[in-house]
């Protein structure tokens, strides 16, 4: 149970290793509160729409079972929707278009047809938590990398007062593409060098 | 044709979609009103925060503006005291669709000596970090206190001019045209409201005149 | 009328880009973009079914409008897309199979492409209240999708000549991909507040 749990948030982190649901983690990463509200949201579909596949796995028939996970994660999508707009507007005004589109995040119906169609709904629900927190993790360090150098705050607080000339770039979209690319790269030469040190001691 | 898998099949599905309608269904007809009450306290805060002078607002008829890219959404008027008739000042609704991004929507409180108040940015898609800045109040507090048609300059400004926000000059020049509109048709309807007024007036004090000349009539007798 | 039509064409293919700009459909942007000739493949795909969807998509919201139903709309957008994608594929299987064989692995991939959900969820919210709502839609997916595919198509002339360049390691793959993708959006920053 723990390892289903941690293999979302490291080694199978959807947005650094699998490279899954790119819209949203460079569309809404400009700064961190944008970030946490679209990967919590992001996580509380993927924990629902698990647990629901899981506990229709037998109901649903195989040969339409695409259509009925689309409907599934749909419809909390809609709830979530509806629910941000009436109790928390900030964050619905924040990500707008981007959270309808959390249905076509790649993330969900992946995790439906891999995990939740095979497992039960503990370990499915489970398995949402951790690929949810991963992908949150990873939006809040995206976010609050370009919210801190593109506009100089964090979470809204100012952090270097006013001689700090922002370098606009980051929070625009080029700045997405590239932090991302660079924190890929950073992963890439951490995980290069655990993997030669591994070889040496082998 | 049909045959028993299929008829399974869509049944199944149809079972699981109409499911899935009804759960919305109920969310949303919990959610609605909500929704609904969050928009209308979040548009009366709008124009409070615009207008701090009135404590309720009412919707009044539009006056016709020209403008080459500005629109008037909505104009309201600003009530002293809940239900009371005394306008303090109007909030007007503008868009501009010269922005840099797109449209810009803005909300400008104007009171009764025709003096801008406070504008806030409603919506806006302009560039982060540079048009954006708009709505900072380095930018915004520059119209307080504004009674003429602003021009846009770059670098300082003297009275009657809005320093531009650096490298953002035509989000500026659209922000002060929505402005300059809701300052012209605030001015429109206050006269016409004057006019109004008079005419008002002029009516009570014909109706008093031809009840004494009756009254002098009957009396007359 | 027509001059609105040109300033949605240039404003969708340039200016508000949809991967560029906007990062819709950045899946098969960075997936399918390995050669110029797939590239030009999946993006002649999502020009023909976003204009479609956006046609379809207008009547559906039409006919939730008219029952007061807009709540389901992301479920109903969904399956029309998916339902269109489907038949799409089938009509072209039969009736022009050269142009199916040549789409054909792309066409299940762009059902869980956001672009085409996104585009007709845009399309409500930009042109829902407008004149000529309908021709504006299809006109604006159609061009959107052109948009897609031009960025799509120079984005593989770009990775095709990487692919022969000499890369440090730590970079090889995902990283220059994206710092690539980085530069052609820069690029593509040019267009921004280009008005008529």
């Amino acid at each position: 149970m723990k390892n289903v749990f941690m293999n979302g948030i490291f080694k199978e982190n959807p947005t650094f290793v699998l490279f899954l649901g790119m819209c949203p983690t460079l569309a809404v990463t400009t700064s961190a509160f944008n970030a946490v509200g679209m990967g919590l949201s992001t996580m509380v579909v993927l924990v629902f729409s698990n647990i629901f596949i899981s506990l229709l796995r037998k109901f649903i028939p195989d040969k339409v079972r695409i259509a009925a996970y689309v409907v599934v994660i749909a419809s909390f999508v809609t709830i979530i929707e509806m629910i941000l707009k009436a109790y928390a507007q900030a964050v619905s005004a924040a990500l707008g278009i981007y959270i309808p589109l959390i249905v076509v995040n790649c993330i969900i119906l992946g995790r439906a047809e891999a995990f939740a169609s095979k497992n039960g709904a503990i370990r499915s629900a489970v398995d949402g938590l951790g690929m949810g927190l991963g992908f949150t993790l990873a939006l809040t360090v995206l976010g609050s990398i370009r919210e801190i150098l593109g506009a100089g705050t964090f979470f809204g607080i100012s952090l270097f007062g006013e001689a700090f000339n922002p370098v606009t770039i980051m929070i625009l979209p080029p700045g997405a593409f590239l932090t991302l690319g660079l924190v890929v790269m950073v992963i890439n030469i951490i995980s290069n060098k655990k993997r030669r040190g591994e070889s040496k001691i082998a | 044709m049909l045959n028993k898998e299929t008829v399974l099949i869509s049944l199944k599905l149809f079972i699981i979609t109409a499911v899935a309608a009804l759960c919305l269904a109920v969310v949303n007809k919990i959610t609605t009103p909500i929704i609904a009450e969050n928009n209308l306290a979040a548009e009366v805060k709008a124009q409070q925060e615009v207008l701090p002078d009135a404590a309720d607002f009412t919707t009044v008829e539009i006056p016709v503006v020209k403008s080459d890219n500005v629109t008037i959404e909505k104009m309201t008027g600003g009530l002293q005291a809940e239900n009371s008739s005394t306008i303090v000042g109007y909030v007007v609704t503008a868009v501009s669709n010269a922005g840099y991004g797109g449209d810009i929507k803005i909300m400008v409180g104007i009171d009764n000596n025709l003096k801008v108040t406070r504008i806030k940015i409603l919506e806006s898609s302009e560039t982060a970090g540079l048009g954006a800045n708009a709505s900072k109040p380095e930018f915004a507090r520059q119209f307080e206190g504004a009674a003429d048609s602003l021009t846009v300059v770059k670098g300082a400004a003297k009275s009657g001019e809005i320093s531009a926000i650096a490298s953002a000059t035509i989000t500026s020049k659209a922000v002060t045209s929505c402005v300059n509109t809701a300052l012209e048709a605030a001015k429109l309807k206050s006269t016409d409201s004057k006019v109004e007024e008079t005419a008002q007036k002029l009516e009570q004090i014909k109706q008093e005149t031809q009840s004494q000349i009756s009254d002098g009539e009957g009396a007359a007798e | 009328m027509l001059r609105d039509l040109l300033v949605i064409s240039i404003g969708a293919i340039f200016i508000q880009n949809f991967v560029l700009v906007q990062f819709l459909g950045i899946c098969p942007f960075l997936g399918v973009s390995k050669k110029v000739e797939t590239a030009l493949g999946m993006g002649f795909a999502v020009i023909f079914v976003m204009a479609c969807a956006s046609a379809i998509t207008w009547a559906v919201q039409k006919l939730l409008v008219l029952f007061g139903i807009e709540y389901l709309q992301t479920i109903a957008f969904i399956l029309v897309i998916a339902v269109l994608v489907q038949f799409v594929e089938m009509f072209l299987q039969k009736s022009v199979p050269s142009l199916y064989s040549s789409l054909g692995i792309y066409l299940p991939l762009i059902t869980t492409n956001c672009a085409v959900l996104g585009v007709a969820i845009v399309n409500i919210t930009k042109f829902g209240a407008a004149e000529f709502s309908f021709i504006k839609s299809v006109v604006y997916g159609a061009t959107a999708g052109v948009g897609f595919t031009l960025a799509i198509v120079l984005f593989a002339g770009v990775r095709e000549r990487l692919e022969s360049s000499n890369i440090p390691e730590f970079l090889k793959g995902m990283p220059i991909t994206l710092i690539t993708a980085s530069l052609l959006s820069i690029a593509f920053m040019g267009f921004s507040g280009l008005s008529f």
